[in-house]
């Protein structure tokens, strides 16, 4: 068969059945126009929102990072040894104590000044390392560390004003470092070995047991935000200074505790003379600060085999030396006067940090920064441990919400999409249904059921041409239509919302989308596997069979 | 040797209240250029017959022999060429294409084809011996019943087949109309020798048959 005979038979039926065609054609063109509409809208309108966004973000600073690096104890057992090989000193005492309770296990003697200057070293390396890597990572993303001038995010700022931030500190340790995240496992070994232990160790305690040791009522459940602040502001006035008396080895602010792992390994500990049966009776406590937060008790494996639950601060004076906990954090009053830190845990990595202000240009590249640096949810590639924030920012907030609104918008669009075909296909259907009688005279004069289909497939693609154009029309006659009415004000109101100040873009609802040939792919697609499929299905063995029915 | 035969041609129907038997052993000899009426009654067999005869229906059992083919075993597709090539039909209810001018309606079957016949000339000369020419280019929803039917049979027509099948070609049309028709298919059976196989219940048939076949119960009688 002649393919201009196949062409003038599907043309004959659409411009005989016009009726049937434009009814048909405009359903379907209706559905696909408002996908396309969708799409020129996710393509444009929310765009503009995120260029104008980025227009005015240069030069804003977004982020902050808390950044972490590990101290290798065995590069500062290394280099200690090294240093008192060295060393000419006549007095010099060797870094290393033997652990009495582990045999032939030694650890690091942390007042020995080999080990202080050890570890000085490690840690002037790794800071100046992850200072490096830090504005390495940064550059990758256009972005370059900032000093952190305000003391910026840190809770300390908050409950500490005694502890003042030098000014001009950069964020990371030791020179501004934020109490909140100091290693505890430092804190650990520093009450282990601290001199002033006898006169009293200088705490910072949650809020929460600040508030029982000022024996102050419980708040209800459902205390407005009012009677917390009140609540906090109070505890804040009153806690610091208060002196309090490690008082149970049973209990500590109420938590439990288990006696035989305290009594065990004090009974063997090098602090026995100077602590009689419980150590905690003999320890008094000075709160210097309340933070946020509430006991969480970590977990070792006890003596019976099951996992006991202990709180943080007994953890340190049981003598084990763990880290872990929340019940508040205890600060050496060496530390406290010169913020310097020179002592590590004797078993466990330690943990150092500081907050570090990264400025980017562009709201891509922190968001890319953020997605590919940052070892949040098993990225492989990751360089940086710990956490990032962005400021709250209007700008941000435009940008971010221009990326969500996207992403609804694209499910919103993949779902009408899917209802548009499904309707699609069955007017389709019903269509080819109707050519029943047509294909079994056809058949009756002579034709083969190919070259029948193949009419169909013309008749068909013609249909989804006229559909597509007319979804194009429609799609865009909308954003044409919306862009008119609306871009002059979107634009001025986001301008006046989020403080935007004048530029070039405005808000523009009429962009091409290349997804749109997806969509007038789509339309094609369905015609031609709808045509495929009703056809075999309405052909039957019998002519005059298909002629009657 | 006769240009249609068949050999225990059987068409049974299986429906709700049982089998019936519409077409039972219809043994029958058609010779080139013959005339054939099947008369009957109503319900007696004749379209069953003449759409098994046409390929337009498989049969239960039997063979169609048409030039010493036998068209029951032809593929489906093979069996549509051959149709288009040797057989003309003509409908009670005419089964124009409504989409389609009397034009294109009258040369379908050579788009199918691919025979050369397909020319306006050809197309003009025909509907001008049934004096249709001035309608070529209206649709069949504006001409007269008497008209479409010509259309119809020009359309059979139209690819030079060896057969003609008219099933109650007159059925649907008035007094004129329907002599109109005979004498046309007459004509075509006697100027192009084309052989024609017509069911109907219009006794004046016998003019013009040169055989008349009464089908009873589905059987020749
Ligand atoms: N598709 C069908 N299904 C069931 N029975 C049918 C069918 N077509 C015809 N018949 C039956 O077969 C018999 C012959 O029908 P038909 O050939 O149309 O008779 P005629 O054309 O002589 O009036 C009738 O009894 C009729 O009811
Ligand atoms: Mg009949």
């Amino acid at each position: 068969m002649k393919l201009s005979h196949t062409f003038t038979l599907a043309a004959a039926k659409l411009k005989v059945r016009r009726r049937r065609t434009i009814v048909t054609c405009t359903t379907i063109a209706l559905l696909f126009g408002v996908v396309i509409f969708f799409l020129t809208v996710y393509s444009s309108l929310f765009a503009s929102h995120t260029r104008m966004s980025a227009e005015i973000f240069d030069g804003n600073t977004f982020i902050i990072t808390s950044t972490f690096r590990n101290f290798n104890t065995v590069t500062i057992r290394a280099r200690a040894l090294e240093l008192y090989d060295l060393s000419q000193d006549e007095d010099k005492r060797y870094p290393l104590i033997e652990d009495e309770w582990h045999e032939g296990e030694f650890f690091l003697d942390h007042t020995n000044k080999f080990v202080i200057q050890a570890s000085d070293e490690e840690h002037a390396r790794l800071m100046s390392e992850q200072h490096i890597t830090l504005t390495e990572v940064a550059a990758r993303y256009n972005g370059e560390i900032i000093a952190n001038t305000e003391g910026l995010h840190r809770s300390s700022d908050l409950f500490f004003p005694a502890l003042e931030i030098p000014p001009g500190a950069q964020g990371a340790m030791p020179s501004g470092v934020a109490i909140d995240i100091l290693p505890r496992s430092v804190v650990n070994s520093l009450i282990a070995f601290e001199p002033n232990m006898q006169d009293s160790v200088p705490v910072i305690i949650p809020a929460e047991h600040a508030a029982r040791l000022l024996n102050l009522s419980r708040l209800p459940d459902d205390a407005s935000p009012r009677e917390l602040e009140a609540r906090l502001k109070d505890i804040h006035d009153r806690a610091p200074g208060l002196i309090f008396h490690g008082h149970s080895t049973d209990t500590f602010f109420g938590v439990p505790i288990n006696d035989e792992i305290e009594e065990e390994s004090l009974n063997s500990s090098e602090l026995d003379d100077e602590i009689s049966e419980s150590p905690t009776e003999h320890i008094t406590f000075q709160v210097i600060g309340i933070s946020a937060g509430t006991i969480q008790p970590y977990t070792i494996p006890g003596p019976s085999g099951f996992r006991d639950e202990r709180p943080f601060l007994l953890r340190v004076l049981d003598g084990i030396n763990s880290f872990g906990g929340g019940a508040g954090f205890i600060i050496p009053t060496e530390f406290i006067n010169d913020y310097t830190l020179q002592y590590f845990e004797r078993s466990y990595t330690s943990w150092l940090g500081g907050s570090t202000i990264i400025r980017f240009s562009r709201p891509a590249d922190l968001i890319d920064f953020r997605a590919n640096e940052f070892c949040y949810d098993d990225n492989p590639h990751c360089t940086l441990y710990g956490g990032a924030q962005e400021f709250m920012s209007s700008i941000y907030w435009l940008h971010t919400m221009s990326y969500n609104i996207n992403t609804g918008v694209v499910y919103l669009t993949a779902f009408l999409g899917f209802i548009a075909m499904f309707i699609m296909a069955g007017t389709i259907g019903r269509v080819i249904e109707d050519e029943k009688q047509a294909t079994a005279i056809y058949r009756a004069v002579g034709a083969t059921k190919g070259a029948i289909r193949k009419i169909y497939i013309t008749y068909v693609t013609l249909l989804s041409a006229i559909t597509a154009t007319l979804a194009l029309i429609i799609g865009y006659g909308f954003s044409l239509a919306i862009h008119i009415a609306y871009s002059r004000i979107l634009t001025a109101n986001s301008r006046v919302t989020y403080g935007l100040p004048e530029s070039t873009h405005t808000i523009w609802t009429v962009g091409f989308d290349i997804r749109t040939l997806l969509v007038i792919g789509a339309i094609f697609l369905v015609g031609l596997l709808c045509t495929l499929l009703c056809f075999d299905r309405m052909i039957s063995k019998s002519i005059i069979k298909d002629i009657k029915d | 040797m006769p240009i249609l035969k068949t050999k225990n041609l059987t068409k049974s129907y299986k429906t709700k209240k049982g089998i019936v038997h519409a077409v039972t052993d219809v043994n029958l000899s058609v010779e080139k250029g013959e005339f054939v009426a099947i008369m009957g009654q109503s319900g007696s067999g004749k379209s069953t017959l003449i759409q098994l005869m046409g390929g337009l229906d498989t049969p239960t059992s039997g063979e169609i022999l048409v030039d010493e083919i036998d068209i029951t075993k032809l593929k489906d597709n093979q069996l549509s060429k051959f149709r288009g090539k040797k057989f003309g039909f003509v409908f009670q209810t005419f089964y124009l294409q409504p989409f389609l001018t009397v034009a294109q309606n009258i040369s379908l079957p050579s788009m199918f084809t691919n025979s050369q016949n397909l020319s306006l000339d050809r197309t003009r000369k025909l509907a001008s011996i049934l004096k249709i020419e001035d309608k070529l280019d209206s649709y069949p929803s504006e001409i007269s019943g008497g008209q479409t039917q010509r259309v119809a049979i020009l359309r059979s027509l139209y690819n030079n087949p060896a057969i003609i099948f008219a099933d109650e070609p007159t059925g649907n049309l008035d007094e004129t109309n329907s002599i109109a028709v005979l004498k046309m298919l007459k004509s075509i059976n006697q100027k192009l020798g084309t052989t024609i196989i017509m069911v109907t219940h219009d006794s004046r048939v016998k003019q013009y048959a040169t055989r008349t076949i009464t089908l009873q119960e589905g059987k020749i009688t």
